[in-house]
């Protein structure tokens, strides 16, 4: 009963004091001739101090009171082997810090709930087409409105798409995107704004001009003042009235919306949006489902919707519908990065657990001493080994201290140089989850790298001295082993990122990236087409006469075409297996081909003669050569888009080569391309090949091209060759990381390694000794430590590469070009990781060569 | 043998328990009075080890069945002097009583002391 006033040790004492007193006054008072009253009155008490011990160790909780003696016993030694506390700490901190900061990153991504009600029941409806291994397609307007009235098990759907629009009018306009959505989208998601309110339904129906503001525009354009409801905004020469401000975390749909409009009331609803077909997919479609109905639930449900609509309508282009529960929508192409990362890093920790757990023991050995003299004192086992744990402890919370700090600083520079399309990557941070995280994990680390050691140390007598030795160092060995086949899992996937990477570094691209520039122009709204092409017509005259520069052109999307259309071959029947074909479309002015650097394969490129109301003419990329006129030529043969109105038909006048614009790791699509003196488009990509360093050029191109036309608003500059490099710049993070843990890794076994052989050496001195005396050489000795630490990292490794044949199957995703058991990894990891350990041996076995047979036999 | 020992002190604690609150029936007194009563009452079969004696008595007191409070004895020596409690008069009650059903049933099998034949 802790809680009640302990009587203290010092009472009892006095108590048993006056208890003798009074016990040697009887002795008298009892007439008995007795020379030494108080003796006969102690001896009669028994033992003083033992009572009194019982007393003391009965009147508090022992626990703690060891726990506490301990921890100053800890804390002292601690100070007094300031170099084997810190190898421990840091080598812990290393371990506790990764581990940290890759789980706030995990935290933040994965873990923490999307900031909408109930997130949960929220999911992502596309356009399944397996025919094209294209499962997220956009959705029709038609087909959404079919499946909102039909699904029961969706509580509700919306839906919304982004639209660029120029903001302001005077002088320099500014590109933003708007999120157009219906009055349903906001109670959908449960979030409600800041300030005033969302648009209604009637307002929808009206087509009313208002719209809400996101956070970030709010503060930029009207400083934050409430002002800002009631005036007006100038979206593309358009004004709207604001009447509501979202809160700052909410960005939804898009990372950079900056406005949400009603559908209804952009120009393009009208003209093109309400009575499209059900071939014009640019929606997307977001969804509640019931309560108490699951996501398989709703599948299904769905797919037997999609089965009806098209019975209904033949002409459908839906085959399927799938659902993708928000969640999996924003997170999934992260969730097997991010755990194989946590993988690795805990790997790293469990083998920094091992490196001290070593360390430990021999700590343990070399205190043999301490712990015979504490034994005799009377310490039991237990007692020992928890002290021992105590101190294991002590130092595992010093190294998680300090792994936070490590944490904190290697958090910030995640997020620094992280790419960013992980989503909510820069939301990571160091909170009461992470602590707790850090904490429990510190305990963890003290646990399994301490308990071993203090069992094994407090393990009392059973043999001679030798045999403890060597049952100690079997013990070491196991752990050295454990070490290596660790290190050597982490190294084998390592090993496969960084080969699957300098693969794709190979591949082609297809032209030539470096020295181009792009830049995108958008030309306000309601300009005639023959004014368009003028403009990009002039744009690239005038640029390409700029000194440093070679060439101009221009395209309509460079990288990451729009998506693929259906496309019908004249005098082919539909198609070899089931699906339509597709192929990529884009407009090109100017010399693109020579610009970007891809050849002509066959017939030529586009002319001046190529213009309006001349015959409509394309050139193909050889892929669709190949897929729509296998062994023929496709010069002068016709194709036509089917799904767009009043379609005419193209004659192919030339093959380039392919092009990897849907992403290196992607396949080449088919490709078609227009002038666009034939079909004029008011956006661009304007594209500049330079003679010398192109940033030096990049403010000449923007001041040129700005000079021609003010209201146009363009998109910064960007280098073509960092365009490509942020491709695979989330690749890069990942296998950067891994590497580096695999290299920590690397260098904690060798670390273990070297202070086991060292040990080794140190404690066969004397046997080496008698060796050398009987005769053995130097490279016989060097042989003779060198062969027990190469066996020791050689079983390790043999164990490691058995774990990696089991564990790498995870990474098959992430692996480009090469398998899961690529022959190369796994002959260089193990390779790599016992010439390290190779390294490591070398010094002691040097130690143990020069070992001095007089000296080492002089010893005791 | 740890569990052996234990019910071995746990049948004499239990005993010497039940003497020292019966001692204190009759009034407060301190550690060594109680001691040398018991061994006076007892007619000398009792030794009471004084060591366990104050180890018992402290365990009392935890146990709130007993009160300590410095005082002065008979011939002006500071002593520790203990008290009976309420709740130590019922569990004394009741402990004497068990003790008594025991004897009983001890001195009903081992019958009435004999001459020897």
């Amino acid at each position: 009963m802790f809680w009640r006033k302990k009587r203290r040790l010092e009472d009892f004492t006095e108590e048993i004091e006056s208890h003798l007193a009074l016990e040697a006054d009887q002795v008298r008072e009892s007439g008995e001739a007795d020379p030494d009253p108080e003796a006969t009155a102690r001896r009669a008490f028994g033992n003083v101090a033992a009572v009194r011990e019982a007393f003391y160790e009965r009147s508090r909780w022992l626990f703690w009171d060891h726990l506490r003696r301990d921890l100053r016993h800890a804390l002292r030694l601690m100070q007094r082997r300031p170099g084997f506390s810190a190898v421990v700490i840091l080598t812990l901190a290393l371990g506790i810090g990764a581990n940290t900061a890759i789980f706030s990153l995990i935290d933040a991504v994965l873990l923490r709930p999307l900031p909408y009600r109930e997130p949960g029941r929220l999911a992502m409806l596309w356009t399944d087409d397996p025919a094209h291994d294209d499962h997220e397609g956009r959705v029709a307007l038609l087909n959404f409105q079919d499946w909102k009235n039909q699904s029961h098990t969706f509580q509700d759907l919306t839906l919304f798409c982004g639209q660029t629009f120029l903001l302001g009018s005077n002088g320099a306009p500014e590109r933003a995107r708007s999120a157009r959505v219906p009055a349903n989208f906001f109670p959908l998601l449960g979030v409600e704004p800041i300030l005033g309110r969302v648009f209604s339904k009637d307002e929808e129906k009206r087509g009313e001009r208002v719209l809400v503001l996101s956070y970030g525009l709010w503060q930029r354009r009207f400083g934050g003042s409430s002002q800002a409801l009631g005036s007006d905004l100038i979206m593309d020469g358009r004004s709207s009235r604001i009447i509501g401000i979202m809160p700052s975390q909410f960005q939804y749909p898009f990372a950079d919306t900056q406005v949400w409009e009603p559908i209804t009331t952009h120009p393009s609803w009208n003209a093109r949006d309400r009575l499209s077909p059900r071939s014009f997919a640019i929606w997307y479609v977001l969804g509640r489902i019931q309560p108490n109905v699951t996501w398989s639930q709703a599948k299904a449900e769905m797919s037997s919707l999609a089965r009806r609509l098209k019975a209904e309508h033949p002409d459908n282009e839906v085959p399927g519908i799938s659902v993708v529960p928000l969640h999996t929508q924003t997170t999934g192409k992260v969730q097997l990065p991010l755990a194989v990362l946590f993988g690795s890093v805990f790997l790293m920790l469990l083998i920094a657990c091992t490196n001290v757990a070593n360390l430990l023991l021999a700590r343990g050995s070399a205190r043999e001493r301490e712990f015979a003299v504490r034994r005799a004192l009377g310490a039991g086992s237990m007692r020992l080994a928890g002290q021992l744990l105590t101190e294991s402890l002590v130092l595992a919370c010093v190294g998680g201290l300090l792994g936070l700090l490590l944490a904190a600083v290697g958090l910030r520079a995640l997020i620094a140089f992280g790419p960013q399309d992980i989503p909510r990557l820069a939301e990571a941070h160091l909170d009461l989850r992470v602590l707790l995280f850090t904490l429990s994990l510190s305990l963890f680390a003290a646990i399994l790298s301490g308990l071993w050691p203090a069992l094994q140390t407090a393990k009392p007598f059973t043999g001679s001295r030798q045999w403890r030795t060597v049952a100690s160092r079997g013990v070491r060995n196991l752990l050295v082993i454990a070490e290596f086949s660790l290190a050597l899992v982490l190294l084998t996937g390592a090993g496969l990122l960084v080969h699957s990477f300098l693969l794709l570094r190979t591949v082609d691209p297809g032209f030539r990236p470096d020295h181009l520039l792009t830049m995108r122009v958008d030309l306000h709204v309601g300009k005639t087409g023959a004014q368009q092409v003028a403009y990009f017509r002039e744009a690239i005259e005038r640029v390409q006469v700029l000194p440093g520069i070679r060439s101009a052109a221009a395209i309509g999307r460079f990288l990451n075409s729009y998506g693929e259309e259906s496309v019908t071959v004249e005098g082919h029947p539909l198609t070899p297996s089931g699906g339509g074909f597709k192929a990529a479309d884009d407009v090109i002015s100017g010399p693109y081909f020579e610009t970007v650097g891809i050849p002509l394969k066959m017939g030529r490129f586009f002319s001046d003669r190529d213009r309006r109301g001349s015959p409509p003419v394309a050139i193909v990329n050889e892929k669709m050569a190949r897929t729509c006129w296998p062994n023929e030529s496709p010069i002068g043969k016709r194709f036509s888009f089917p799904d767009r109105k009043s379609a005419p038909s193209f004659t192919v006048v030339g093959v380039t080569g392919d092009m990897h614009r849907q992403g290196i790791e992607r396949q080449v699509a088919p490709q078609v391309f227009r002038p666009h003196s034939q079909s004029p488009d008011n956006e661009m990509d304007i594209l500049v090949r330079t003679t010398s360093e192109p940033l030096n050029i990049a403010a000449a191109v923007r001041g040129e091209i700005q000079s021609i036309d003010k209201t146009v608003a363009k998109f910064g500059v960007a280098m073509v060759e960092r365009q490509l490099g942020e491709q695979t710049a989330e690749r890069r993070f990942h296998m950067s990381l891994i590497a580096l843990f695999s290299l920590i890794a690397l260098l904690l076994s060798a670390i273990g390694i070297y202070g086991l052989m060292h040990y080794f050496v140190v404690q066969r001195a004397q046997e080496i000794g008698v060796r050398m005396a009987l005769g053995a050489r130097y490279g016989n000795v060097l042989l003779l430590v060198l062969r027990q630490g190469l066996a020791l990292a050689g079983i390790g490794a043999l164990v490691g590469t058995v774990g990696a044949f089991g564990l790498t199957q995870m990474l098959s995703s992430l692996l480009y070009g090469i398998t899961p058991t690529d022959p190369i990894t796994f002959a260089l990891a193990p390779t790599i990781l016992i010439g390290v350990a190779a390294l490591a041996c070398w010094l002691p076995a040097r130690r143990a060569a020069r070992i001095d047979p007089v000296l080492a036999l002089r010893q005791d | 043998m740890p569990s052996q020992t234990d019910d071995n002190e746990r049948l004499l604690q239990g005993t010497l328990d039940l003497l020292i609150l019966q001692t204190l029936v009759l009034g407060a007194r301190h550690g060594q009075g109680i001691a040398r009563s018991i061994q006076q009452q007892s007619e000398d079969v009792f030794l009471v080890d004084h060591g366990s004696l104050y180890l018992a008595l402290q365990r009392l007191e935890e146990k709130g069945w007993v009160g300590g409070k410095w005082g002065v004895s008979e011939n002006n020596r500071k002593a520790r002097f203990y008290t009976l409690t309420a709740k130590g008069r019922s569990q004394l009650t009741q402990k004497a009583n068990q003790w008594r059903r025991v004897a009983r049933a001890i001195s009903l099998i081992v019958g009435p002391e004999k001459a020897e034949a």
